[in-house]
């Protein structure tokens, strides 16, 4: 005999394994050996649609079904299922609900299902239940005109190794309000809720995170009805929206790791926007944004890049504003007066912005000459820096040129992430951060008149310790005291400590 | 850097044509049949492979140092197995795949199958027949009767000028 007919089965079985249904059935026609070889793989194709089973779908679910129970009764391996099936056959789903069972007991490790219904009224039928009981399984569902609600993405939710999930005629229960979509590497491409329109809340987050950002992953593109949205939060997805939409109802929006441009918010309305929250969104990288939100609260913004963004707001309101940018020198000489045209956007809101450099990043800070007549300081409310020591006068210099704050601290609160993850790299930086601003500061009188202190002193008049009482969440201010130096360094460990500014009133 | 970290265990393989070869066990272990052999302490002496021959093992040992040397990429680890294999006649193929599975090493096993089923895509019956060497012992008709079964199978595929 040939040596390819002598080789064992199941290094027969791992050949066909690499080759399509087809393939892998065209070589019964070899030989009498190879007859049935194929039968025995272990993967399976079977596909309603599939040219032999064109004229009936009873024969499919015969073939499905035969051929599941001889791998059954002959307690073959079977390690991936790809079904593809149509529920036009009134036994289709008690088949399914057989099947599906039989799949975890043989403990099929990759099921592939495309289901789709043939009704001439497509969003009317539930899907079958069963089909979330392949919880371990299941790895791709594409769902063609079943009725998708808010019940079935629950339990799709349990469905925890799925990879990609496919949903046509989501459109077709128009009554939802409420739409969660969350995962690990989730395979959608796009999501349109355009025709939700009683969409009230509208979630997505892909937690492949950070990762989306430093490496090429394809965002899924989501585009919204505006209308009737009230919050709407997206982790590393883009938004689509067409120009001039009505955010008529939008109270909360919150976008993180956008990618696509956000050119179109400055042509958007929203009347009833009380926060709004940017972050590591490098959307903004080429936009001037400008938000019409007259009910702004709370605007914050995080990223490695100065944005520009401005707000048409109701004047009379108090709000917040907090900005957290981590200073990277990308060559431009304007980083500071791009900074200052931020907050000056900002400057009637109670601004509390911080900057941080990080440990590795070895670039030294752009001095720019700021003419302080014309790009006038801007109050900024708590100004946090936090950076290594040899960037010190820099930073220090440079924020002091566009702002002055009521206080100074190096409070890294919205970097906790970054803060915990090189810990080691950090460690000592509030030491540095007290001694530095201990000796600009309280040794004014006798100290140097270095270009930093000169700049920060011009205005001063006092400046005095505060330690952090309690840490609050983001609605509660957190609580300071004046503490004296020994007191501060003795809780440096605990607590966090900052310098009071006040100034001559020149602003 | 030998002084530092000691030297590098050399495990030395016997195939079944008697011929001697060394090959570093971080490298070899990548064959679950010799590494529960240096697990069990078996492998102080000469490995016997009694199911591989000389020029087979070479084969497999050059693929080992090879793989191995290629740090955890996926991408790199694949091309260098279709670089690997992508001189190799059938009758290597079929003597490293069973090599592949007397050793119990999975990737290359999974390698040179995907590569075997390669050769066979999108190809006619008779042109794989001839490739492999398949005798067909099919009656005309009987051979009739299983491309009917599946003719939808044929579709797209080149045709025979022998049958």
């Amino acid at each position: 005999m040939d040596m390819i007919s002598e080789l064992p089965k199941h290094i027969l079985h791992r050949i066909l394994y690499f080759l399509s249904q087809n393939e892998a059935v065209r070589t019964s026609v070899l030989s009498k050996s190879w007859r049935t070889i194929w039968r025995t793989r272990p993967n399976l194709d079977l596909d309603f649609s599939d040219p032999t089973f064109r004229h009936s779908t009873r024969e499919f679910l015969f073939v499905v079904d035969n051929t599941l129970q001889l791998y059954r009764d002959r307690t073959l391996r079977l390690e991936e299922f790809r079904l593809s099936i149509c529920t036009d056959h009134y036994e289709s789903v008690s088949l399914l609900q057989k099947w599906i069972p039989l799949l975890t007991s043989m403990g099929v490790k990759e099921f592939r299902l495309s289901i789709s219904s043939k009704t001439s009224d497509p969003g009317r039928l539930d899907l079958p239940s069963v089909v979330f009981e392949a919880v371990e399984s299941l790895k791709h569902l594409r769902v063609e005109r079943f009725l998708f609600d808010e019940k079935a993405i629950e339990k799709i939710t349990l469905c925890k190794n799925l990879r990609s999930l496919h949903l046509q005629m989501i459109a077709r229960c128009p009554l939802i309000e409420n739409l969660c979509v969350e995962g690990l590497g989730i395979g959608l491409r796009t999501i349109n809720t355009n025709d939700l329109r009683n969409l009230e809340e509208f979630t997505f987050t892909e937690r492949l995170g950070l990762c989306c950002r430093h490496f090429p992953v394809e965002l899924c593109s989501i585009e919204i009805y505006p209308v009737s949205l009230r919050t709407i939060n997206i982790n590393y997805g883009n938004i689509m929206f067409r120009k001039e939409a009505n955010f008529l109802n939008l109270n909360d929006l919150f976008l993180q790791g956008v990618k696509s441009s956000l050119d179109n918010l400055s042509f958007g309305k929203f009347p009833r926007l009380r926060r709004l929250t940017l972050l590591h969104c490098d959307g903004l990288k080429e936009s001037r944004v400008f938000i019409d939100a007259p009910n702004i609260l709370y605007f914050e913004y995080k990223g490695d890049f100065v944005p520009t963004v401005s707000f048409a707001t109701n004047s009379f309101r108090d709000w917040k504003s907090e900005i957290h940018i981590q200073h990277i020198n990308d060559g431009s000489p304007s980083w500071f007066l791009k900074l200052n045209k931020l907050l000056k956007s900002l400057s009637q809101s109670k601004i509390s912005l911080s900057i941080y450099k990080h440990p590795n990043d070895e670039k030294d800070i752009i001095q720019e000459n700021i003419d302080p007549v014309h790009d006038k300081p801007v109050l900024v409310e708590s100004l946090n820096l936090a950076c290594g020591l040899s960037s010190f006068p820099a930073l220090v210099n440079g924020v002091f040129s566009i702002c002055r704050s009521r206080n100074i601290g190096n409070y890294l609160k919205a970097w906790h992430d970054e803060f915990v993850e090189s810990e080691y790299s950090w460690r000592g930086w509030e030491v540095e951060f007290v001694g530095y601003m201990w000796k600009i500061l309280m040794e004014r009188e006798s100290g140097s008149k270095d270009e930093p202190s000169r700049l920060l002193l011009r205005d001063l008049e006092e400046a005095s310790m505060e330690i952090m009482k309690s840490i609050h969440g983001d609605e509660k201010e957190d609580e300071w005291y004046r503490a004296p130096l020994s007191e501060c360094l003795l809780n440096l460990s605990r607590s966090y400590c900052r310098f009071a500014l006040k100034w001559r009133d020149t602003m | 850097m030998a002084a530092e970290t000691g030297t590098p265990t050399t495990l030395t393989l016997k195939s079944n044509d008697d011929e001697l070869f060394s090959v570093a066990e971080s490298a070899a272990i990548l064959s679950v049949t010799i590494r529960n052999m240096v697990e069990d302490g078996c492998a102080g002496g000469v490995i016997p492979l009694d199911n591989v021959d000389g020029k087979t093992l070479a084969s497999v040992i050059t693929y080992m140092n090879g793989i191995s040397a290629i740090p955890a990429d996926e991408e790199k680890k694949k091309s260098y197995r279709d670089k690997f294999l992508s001189d190799k006649d059938f009758e290597t193929l079929a003597d490293m795949v069973l090599a592949a599975n007397y050793l119990n090493m999975s990737c290359l096993m999974d390698a040179v199958s995907a590569k075997i089923a390669q050769v066979m895509e999108k190809k006619s019956v008779g042109w794989v027949r001839r490739k492999f060497g398949i005798e067909n012992d099919y009656t005309p008709e009987e051979e009739a009767a299983v491309k009917e079964e599946h003719k939808w199978t044929f579709e797209g595929v080149e045709t025979d000028d022998d049958n």
